[in-house]
């Protein structure tokens, strides 16, 4: 570089050359194009981060689902529920109560008191049962 | 004011970030080691449970529901549908119920007014004959629904049915014909063995009661006249083969096995919702946090809950494992240890949410069954006595001439020793020497025990098995 240029230039720019640094901003086609460039060598990792997150995702509900699913087939086969020939057409449920108090619970018991507020006429065998175990069935 | 917009955007664009950068945290991290956490657990208790029901299977705790569920006779040979058929023939107006089976004492108005009753119901009462001396019952119950739906009315029938059996005997005994008496509470036992094959706990509550009524009744009998010893032989061999213990255990393993599994199998198939199974059974005593945690288990998915419903049905299985073993021990054992695992259920844990909400508190069922056991055979010592009586012109003055007579005498279920036995005036009186195991001589009888003051019930509270069980014949 000549004196007469270095006389000729800016004073900022006379700083810039001396901290090594370019003396102007690189034009905007040129970051653009800069850009473009890592973001090509960037893009598949930082697209793939959430397919591969969602696809091990899938995978791994699926195993769990499988793991329900298998299960529920275990119990099936050792816990079979009861053939249909033994299901016997049962009588419909009906709103009459008073048959509870022939049973020896009084009117207070939980399952006098349980089935009233259902206003329905099911028998809730529980209720009844634990009724009958803490009240007694008289005799 | 100009900077105002400018801050503002620049504070939601932070905000914005933050969400995207807490997704992301949840999506990558948070959800996979939830499934991963959810995956390992339903594996492992799955396991457990498997492993659970395969020992349970293999000990005769669970067994499959042909052996539990009674299988229907055709037609003519199930005794259920002449129970059902008496039970719709019979004539009772609620003046003559009260006044029948109110007092303790019979006067000239009460046996008129049951003769009447016996005569209008002559038909419900051949029903009744007729279903007590077929071998087999088998109630139309649909098993394979809900619990819920299952009904128990002919339990209430059955159960009223041996109180008109005890009126028709006080009837005959008063008017002079005590084998029929005998006859007419025989049904009654033969009734309650009906009963005991129906696959619940709660027909063996009412079977217990049937057989408590016509031990009563026959007390009041056999004081009131002497039947033939044909007769009392007779009745004497048929309540020797009374099994409450057997029937005990088969009412448990139903209601494990047709009831209570069930409930899991339903939670689990998503056939019952958690809102609809946590409607059906009772909360509780002294479960204060139990709606809360009722109200944020309801609303997890049956995925989400599998886990925790395999934990609970494995709790159950073994907690109801615990009952049985216990129901097969002798008296006081069998008490201390039901009461021990009735006492360590524990409340609101998750792993036992559910099973504690349909595991049986069995504290006074042991009890009862072994109340109605004494009784039973109080009774059937009793019989001997009067066919003795009747051979001899005397009652022995010990029970050790009965087994000379060639009697065999059961064992006291309390305790496991002899009954114990005194001439008192014309009768006599046998007693067992009750859940306390202490002889009191006869002299604290439950049933008068239980019908005398408050200051009586309550000190029956206090000690609910101080007393003995007795069979008084005081003619």
């Amino acid at each position: 570089m000549t004196d007469r240029r270095l006389y000729d230039m800016e004073v900022a720019d006379l700083e810039r050359l001396m901290r090594g640094l370019p003396r102007r901003e690189p034009s905007a086609d040129l970051r653009r194009r800069v850009l473009a460039a890592g973001a090509v060598t960037r893009r598949p990792l930082a697209q793939a981060r959430p397919a591969l997150a969602a696809a091990a995702l899938a995978v791994l509900l699926a195993l769990d689902l499988i793991v329900v699913t298998i299960q529920d087939r275990q119990f099936a086969r050792i816990l079979p529920a009861p053939p249909a020939a033994m299901v016997a057409a049962a009588p419909a449920p009906d709103h009459d109560l008073a048959w509870l108090r022939e049973l020896g619970l009084p009117d207070e018991s939980v399952a006098v008191a349980a089935l009233r507020r259902q206003e329905v006429g099911r028998d809730t065998y529980f209720s009844l049962r634990d009724s009958l175990l803490a009240n007694g069935s008289g005799g | 004011m100009s900077d105002l917009f400018p801050s503002l955007w620049r504070a939601l664009r932070c905000c914005g970030r933050g969400l995207k950068k807490s997704a992301r945290i949840f999506v990558l991290y948070l959800l996979p080691l939830f499934i991963v956490i959810h995956l390992i657990a339903t594996a492992i208790t799955g396991a457990q449970l498997r492993s659970t029901i395969e020992d349970l299977k293999s000990k005769g705790v669970i067994l499959p529901a042909e052996e539990l569920i009674p299988s229907v006779p055709p037609g003519e040979d199930n005794a259920a549908d002449l129970y059902l058929a008496a039970a719709k023939a019979l004539r009772l107006s609620d003046d003559e119920d009260a006044l029948l089976f109110g007092p303790e004492d019979r006067d000239t108005h009460y046996y008129a007014v049951a003769r009447d009753v016996v005569a209008a119901n002559e038909e419900y009462y051949r029903l009744l004959d007729e279903a007590t001396h077929i071998d087999r019952s088998a109630f139309p119950t649909d098993w394979s629904a809900s619990p819920e739906e299952i009904t128990f009315r002919h339990l209430a029938e059955a159960r009223q049915a041996a109180r008109m059996l005890s009126l028709r005997a006080y009837v005959a005994a008063h008017d002079g014909r005590p084998d029929d008496a005998l006859a007419s509470l025989q049904s009654s036992f033969l009734l309650a063995r009906h009963i005991q094959a129906e696959p619940t706990i709660i027909a063996l509550l009412v079977s217990i009661a049937i057989q408590s009524i016509a031990a009563r009744g026959l007390e009041d009998v056999l004081s009131d006249a002497s039947p033939t010893p044909q007769a009392a032989r007779e009745f004497a061999d048929q309540l020797a083969a009374t099994d409450n213990t057997s029937a005990s255990l088969f009412a448990l393993k139903s209601d494990l096995g047709l009831l209570g599994i069930p409930v899991f199998e339903m939670l689990r198939s998503g056939e019952m919702s958690y809102g609809d199974f946590l409607e059906s059974v009772s909360t509780p005593a002294g479960s204060s946090k139990s709606r809360k945690q009722t109200r944020r288990l309801a609303v997890l998915g049956a995925w989400l809950r599998r886990p925790l419903l395999n934990a609970n049905e494995r709790f159950y299985l073994r907690h109801y494992e615990e009952h049985i073993r216990a129901f097969e021990l002798p008296w006081p054992d069998s008490q201390q240890a039901v009461d021990g695992i009735d006492n360590s259920l524990p409340h609101d844990r998750p792993w036992s949410f559910i099973a504690e909400r349909i595991t049986p508190v069995l504290g006074r069922a042991v009890w009862s069954r072994d109340r109605a056991t004494a009784s039973v055979r109080a009774a059937t010592i009793a019989l001997s006595l009067k066919a003795y009586y009747a051979d001899h012109g005397a009652y022995p003055d010990s029970l050790g001439a009965l087994e000379e007579a060639g009697w065999t005498l059961p064992a006291d279920p309390f305790g496991g020793g002899p009954y114990h036995y005194r001439r008192e005036g014309d009768g006599f009186v046998v007693w067992s020497i009750g859940p306390d195991v202490d002889d009191d001589n006869a002299a604290r009888d439950y049933d008068a025990y239980r019908e005398q003051t408050e200051a009586d019930r309550e000190e029956r509270e206090r000690n609910p098995y101080d007393y003995d069980v007795i069979f008084r014949c005081s003619p």
